[in-house]
């Protein structure tokens, strides 16, 4: 079931960065971490029903930067509210369009109001972490059930 | 410009209110993101947000209406999804008013709503295309 998890999530960002970015992604393999990986926004995204526990997004600063960039066509510096909160609601979007794939694979569940945190979150030990790679940067994610 | 022509779903009514519900949401951003320091533009962001929320309104009824009359199936989906945005919206701007017009509330339903209109616009409505699309080949 793990598998089928990180599928629909990997297939899900990779819809996500096309359809709202005109990006094309792919997954791709991560041996280990970057380390400057702590320099980034985690959306921690709550999941309840079938499955009980968070998805967490690592997205860089810089690439959050470049993503809210091709989206609104203003240019931005800093991760500031507008910047965060944007990023947020795509790790929704994200997710949301998860639940649609693990719902045809019989795993019904729903999604919490994301939340977002800079430079404060333990990077995973445990869990094994997927990225999605597009030329603006990459997006990690793991899932905790 | 917001607004990009891959967002045109095929159906005029829709697209030229997706294309004005847009310029809104620039237009608020714009004047948002401005140099001007917060105290100078409250007053303008006020009548911009204003603005924009009332379009929302209104593009959802019409939006909704033209649903109805072609059957969409995913009616009460769809307006389900819309009646969240207008709670979402009207909630933000509740607490914005007791709180004292406070910058970062703003800036964070800009970014929300932001994303939020460009995946509704290029994937939900999409959707409601399609269905049309199929609807016209059928009746051919």
């Amino acid at each position: 079931m793990t598998d089928g998890i990180y599928k629909s999530f990997s297939a899900a960002t990779c819809d996500v960065l096309k359809l709202m970015f005109n990006l094309e992604a792919e997954s791709c393999k991560l041996d280990e971490m970057d380390s400057n990986l702590n320099d980034g926004i985690f959306i921690i995204i709550g999941l309840c029903g079938n499955l009980n526990g968070e998805v967490n997004f690592l997205i860089s600063k810089n690439t959050a930067i470049k993503l809210i960039r091709i989206l609104s066509g203003m240019d931005f510096d800093e991760i500031d509210d507008f910047v965060t909160s944007a990023i947020g609601e795509v790790g929704n979007i994200i997710s949301g369009n998860a639940l649609a794939k693990l719902f045809e694979q019989q795993i019904i569940c729903d999604i919490l109001p994301p939340q977002i945190k800079i430079d404060s979150l333990d990077l995973p030990k445990s869990q094994k972490v997927y990225r999605v790679c597009t030329e603006a940067g990459n997006i990690d994610f793991w899932v905790k059930i | 410009m917001l607004w990009k022509e891959q967002y045109r779903i095929g159906v005029p009514l829709i697209d030229e209110q997706h294309k004005e519900l847009f310029n809104r949401i620039e237009n608020y951003v714009q004047v948002l993101r401005s140099n001007d320091c917060w105290e100078n533009k409250i007053e303008i962001v006020n009548k911009t947000l204003d603005f924009m929320k009332d379009y929302v309104i209104t593009h959802f009824t019409a939006e909704e209406a033209y649903q109805r009359k072609i059957g969409y199936p995913k009616y009460n989906e769809h307006k389900k999804i819309h009646d969240n945005m207008v709670e979402y919206v009207n909630s933000v701007s509740r607490q914005y008013e007791q709180e004292g017009y406070k910058e970062q509330l703003m800036q964070q339903l800009a970014g929300k709503l932001l994303a939020w209109l460009v995946n509704h616009v290029a994937a939900e409505d999409q959707r409601i295309a399609d269905f049309a699309e199929g609807r016209d080949a059928a009746n051919d």
